[in-house]
């Protein structure tokens, strides 16, 4: 026999007692009378799928339904409970949505003949209105937050302007700042954190803090220097940003100061994009087919479960947003709803999925709902719940 | 609930949760899966009664629901304040104890850790352990070697600095 056999013998035969020696039966008791229960119920639910299915399959083969969703989780079979399918919101060219609670915003044009617009949608009613009717040039990027609408693009050189943000009132579409760029540099991405707006302005390796200031007197604009082309952003729960740093392949934490831009600390190691905020301290990205929550600032520190909740969603995730309710998450090809419920529990199947209709540019979350923007250029209202 | 099983748990209680510890590395979780374990047995517990070992069946029942958790779980990472990573021992100073050895432990594979448990914790020959795990005794002895040698690997030792461990071999 060999020595490492005879020390762990012993060291097995060490281990300690536990402290309990008293089993608890009274709770015992109580577990299994619940699964006694559970073991009934899930008879009589055997039975009633059985019966369901072989009353509503053939009326379902029989019906030439357009409806491609396809609930995998918890909602029982049954007539009536099906998800619908996705709905065209009808927007005209949408380049750029943003979410605000129950309403959306979207960037579109009416090109050749018509401007540049920005309209209100309650995706749930299909009510629209104009928020602003006419944008001087073509801008690519929207926003909302600080009770404010940012669109900002440009960055080609066609213009006049350049590069320009534009910063309108969000309750009634007037535009109350505008900060043009003075140079084809536009930026990349926006995040909303310490009362200010924090943009990446990748070309020129740094990120803009705009923070606005009251009526009659010009926001304030602050530069801070990021290597390595600053392209995504996202603000945490922790009031902290952090920016990919897309040439160095590796992301930078951002620590706002209350008398000063900020200072730039940890640097992690990771590749991936950011996809969106994923609550707490998490973001969202990407690793191959698989969805990753990634707390950089463990990561930072060097601590290995850095990456918590891990899905595989069988090819690249585009888009992701989270909810207090759960995540919406997407590849190219199909969309998908996870309770916040299963994420927890570690044992994470999708509640729901459907197919995209075009490619998946963007996802939205907007009220219990999710708006998709795809690269047919048309915006779809999910909401499977509904 | 049954006045045997009840008697039975009452019996078997400090056993299992010393089994189920070692095969988790946690006292409060081995708690919640050797309760788990006695639920599924309490459903069945006329038929498990009747078997020539009981024992073997609560144990592999303990067995299969750490299984089941594990299997859930791998794909997803908790967040946790203290790193998991095993304090390692300097093989020079042979500064090993126990303690150590059976944290390496749970560097081992779930199921050779499993293998390596009842073998050495419950004192099973190779039959009993292929009974409880329901596999060939075959497949025993190679879980048993791989558990070994992923031990050894762990503990960065080779037998030679095991002799020197003070506490270890006789």
């Amino acid at each position: 026999m060999s020595r490492i056999e005879d020390v762990l013998r012993d060291a097995l035969g060490d281990a300690p007692h536990p402290p309990t020696t008293q089993p608890p039966l009274r709770q015992l008791e109580q577990e299994i009378g619940r699964a006694r229960r559970r073991r009934r119920s899930a008879v009589v639910l055997a039975v009633l799928a059985v019966v369901t299915v072989a009353t509503v399959l053939p009326t379902v083969f029989l019906q030439s339904s357009s409806d491609k969703s396809v609930p995998v989780g918890p909602v029982p079979p049954g007539p009536g409970r099906e998800p619908p399918a996705l709905r065209d919101l009808g927007a005209v060219n949408p380049r750029a949505i943003a979410p605000d609670a129950s309403v959306l915003y979207y960037l579109g044009d009416e090109a050749p003949t018509n401007p540049w617009f920005i309209t209100r949608i309650d995706p749930a009613t299909g009510k629209d209105s104009r928020l602003v009717q006419e944008l001087p040039d073509p801008l690519s990027h929207l926003a909302v937050g600080l009770g404010r609408v940012w669109a900002f693009g440009g960055g080609d050189g066609a213009y006049s302007d350049l590069s320009r943000i534009l910063v309108f009132d969000q309750a009634t579409g007037r535009q109350i700042d505008k900060v043009t760029v003075h140079t084809p540099a536009a930026p990349y991405a926006v995040a909303f954190a310490q009362g200010s707006a924090w943009l990446t302005m990748s070309v020129l390796g740094e990120v803009w803090r705009l923070t606005p200031a009251p009526p009659g007197t010009p926001m304030r604009i602050e530069h801070i220097k990021v290597a390595g082309q600053p392209t995504d952003i996202v603000a945490t729960e922790s009031g902290y940003l952090w920016i990919r740093q897309s040439l160095k392949h590796s992301w930078v934490r951002l620590i706002p100061t209350r008398n000063g831009s900020g200072h730039l600390s940890a640097v992690v190691s990771w590749d991936g994009p950011m996809l969106s905020a994923a609550g707490g301290n998490q973001i969202w990205t990407r690793e191959g087919s698989r969805l990753i929550a990634l707390t950089p600032a463990l990561l930072a520190q060097g601590i290995s479960v850095a990456a918590g909740a891990r899905l595989d969603l069988g090819e690249a995730p585009v888009a992701a947003a989270q909810t207090p309710d759960g995540l919406w998450a997407a590849t190219a090809n199909n969309i998908y709803w996870f309770t916040a419920s299963s994420l927890r529990n570690g044992d994470p199947k999708p509640a729901y999925t459907i197919s995209s209709k075009g490619a998946v540019l963007g996802l939205a979350a907007v009220g219990r709902g999710l708006v998709i923007h795809d690269s047919d250029g048309r915006l779809y209202y999910w909401d499977p719940r509904g | 609930m049954d006045a045997r099983f009840a008697e039975y748990v009452s019996g078997q209680w400090s056993a299992l949760l010393r089994y189920a510890t070692v095969l988790c590395g946690d006292a409060v979780e081995a708690e919640e899966l050797v309760q788990a374990a006695l639920v599924r047995v309490a459903l069945r517990w006329d038929r498990v009664e009747a078997k020539e070992n009981p024992h073997y069946y609560v144990r592999r029942t303990v067995l299969n629901v750490y299984l089941s958790k594990w299997r859930r779980l791998r794909g997803r990472e908790s967040l946790t304040a203290s790193v998991p990573d095993v304090a390692m021992t300097d093989p020079t100073n042979a500064v090993l104890d126990h303690d150590v050895v059976r944290r390496a432990l749970l560097h081992v594979p779930p199921r050779q850790r499993a293998v390596l448990v009842l073998r050495y914790l419950e004192d099973m020959t190779e039959a009993q352990t292929a009974d409880v795990l329901g596999c060939s005794i075959g497949t025993v002895k190679s879980q048993t070697s791989k558990g070994l040698a992923r031990l050894r690997e762990v503990l960065d030792v080779n037998d030679d600095v095991v002799a020197d461990f003070p506490g270890g071999v006789k």
